[in-house]
């Protein structure tokens, strides 16, 4: 267990964020979003190639390209640090970790992080059957895709704290707001309690706008670090905090949920207390969230997993309108995941990134500190406690 | 892979093995007594591997479970919808199988036991509701 606080905490810094734009069917190579992604990202920062000496991606089941090919689509010189994460929705925030650290170490200065899929002209994760050391006690019986894992866990999470079907809709209702506000959502129309709950469910629990939308895309952010970050072109996002956990009770791959003890809680409880610590703060602390969203009910677990809110409150929380812009507490500015699309939570940190920096546009958060991001759904993940440069 | 046919390894094909004869195991540890699933090499409370496949009443409850209406393999298409439950034994242990019931009688701690259940020449686990 780690006690005293990691040393890159408070040192390390976001500036550059990139995007290609996100649809149904690019029309182009898995490395050519990533390259592009990663070039705006770059450019954002102010940066030209031969300053790129570090690049940290994930990918799952082979959908996407080496940091390698990036630096040869970029013309990068020579990269010092370069790690290929075999990881879906746990791995951002820790990827972002680990461009920090290797600055903070000394290994390279500015390290581009990016994920780029074509997550539905190609490979669908969500639905895409692969072997692992659990696959055989699953596919057979028809129990044979993440909706259906999510779901089950959502079941048990709402028998436990009486989190309902309208409080879902409400997750899904106020994100659809914050999509209609985002040009690069994927679904922007908006969806009333009484509409969401008329359609029909998928796997009960969860009806098709509880999921979220796959797509083609990339994004990619520049870390670097802070004192380096005061003179790129964007103002430095300070990286304050930051936990990994894989918990006892994870299992033997992705998709083990036989070994987790209680299905109404996510990895969430465990990363609280090493999350907090690391950032010298608490959850009162927070301005803003951005929270991992492959699927609805993963955010009300997570808000009172991570500690926003009491155990059995963040139904009536949602639902009373404190996640919207207006409220108190905004949750998932660009739509979540399931309304901007499914570029597995690197958009996520995109999002808190530029909300931080002031550029979120039409739907900025009026007070913009200090941000959660999550990336996580079930027994292991990652998070960040973001911060505005004091300086800035 | 395929989706239809299991294929099992070499920590799982003795608990396979048991159910294709009928007769369902939990892998049981020595040392902590620990009940776990999937089978796997090491028990993965304590990380023994001085563990047995142990007999089970059959009866459980359900812990939690998903109704499928939209088939995602093709192997199931005209199946749904069908019910996927989580089953706690009431002697220990956490299974997962497919539930053989009424969906509307689906609940909270609702008992049930054990029914395999044979597809594509495979013996699978599967729960039904008892009455």
């Amino acid at each position: 267990m780690n006690s005293r606080r990691p040393s890159f905490l408070g040192k390390t810094a976001i500036t550059g964020v990139g995007y290609t734009p996100f649809s149904r069917d690019s029309g182009v190579s898995v490395h050519a979003l990533a390259v592009n992604a990663c070039r705006a990202a770059m450019e954002d920062g102010g940066l030209k190639p031969a300053d790129i000496d570090g690049i940290v991606t994930y990918s799952l089941l082979n959908d996407s390209v080496y940091g390698q090919s990036v630096a040869a689509g970029l013309g990068c010189q020579d990269l010092s640090y370069a790690v290929d994460l075999s990881l879906g929705g746990q791995a951002p925030c820790a990827a972002v970790t680990m461009a920090a650290m290797a600055v903070d170490a000394g290994l390279a200065r500015n390290v581009l992080v990016f994920r780029a899929l074509n997550g539905r002209s190609g490979k669908r994760i969500g639905s895409t059957a692969y072997e692992s050391l659990t696959s055989e006690f699953r596919y057979p019986i028809g129990f044979d895709a993440y909706p259906q894992y999510i779901a089950i866990w959502a079941r048990r999470f709402m028998i436990e704290t009486g989190f309902s079907f309208s409080d879902l809709a409400h997750v899904v209702s106020v994100q659809r707001d914050y999509a209609a506000l985002n040009d690069r959502a994927m679904q922007r129309k908006p969806l009333s309690v009484e509409d969401y709950l008329e359609t029909p469910f998928i796997v009960d629990p969860f009806r098709k706008a509880d999921c979220t939308i796959e797509v083609d895309g990339a994004c990619a952010v520049l870390v670097t670090s802070l004192d380096e970050g005061r003179s790129h072109a964007q103002p430095p996002v300070v990286i304050q905090g930051s936990a990994w956990t894989t918990p006892k009770g994870s299992g033997l791959d992705h998709a083990d949920l036989f070994s987790w003890p209680d299905w109404s809680r996510n990895c969430h409880d465990y990363l609280r207390e090493r999350l907090w610590a690391s950032a010298n703060a608490s959850p009162a602390d927070v301005d803003f969230a951005e929270i991992y969203d492959c699927f609805s009910a993963v955010v009300p677990m997570t808000m009172e997993g991570i500690g926003l809110c009491p155990r059995g409150t963040a139904g009536d929380f949602i639902s009373s309108g404190e996640t919207r812009l207006t409220g108190s507490l905004p949750v998932n500015t660009h739509g979540g995941l399931l309304c901007e699309g499914y570029i597995h939570g690197m958009n996520t940190v995109t999002e808190a990134v530029l909300q931080v920096q002031g550029r979120g546009g039409a739907r900025q958060v009026a007070k913009h500190d200090t941000c959660l991001v999550t990336s996580a759904a079930m027994m292991d993940g990652s998070a960040l406690v973001l911060t505005r440069d004091k300086q800035g | 892979m395929s989706e239809t046919q299991v294929q099992p390894t070499l920590d799982t094909a003795w608990w396979w093995k048991a159910l294709a004869e009928n007769e369902l195991l939990v892998p049981t540890c020595r040392s902590c007594s620990h009940r776990f699933f999937p089978p796997q090499a090491f028990c993965n409370n304590c990380g023994s591997q001085d563990w047995h496949g142990a007999a089970t009443s059959g009866l459980g409850k359900i812990y939690s479970w998903v109704v499928i209406h939209r088939a995602f393999g093709p192997d199931v298409a005209d199946e749904v919808p069908y019910a996927i439950v989580a089953v706690d034994l009431d002697d220990g242990g956490r299974l997962i199988g497919r539930y053989f019931g009424a969906l509307a009688r689906l609940a909270d701690a609702l008992p049930v036991r054990v029914k395999i259940f044979h597809k594509h020449e495979n013996a699978l686990l599967g729960f039904e509701a008892i009455d």
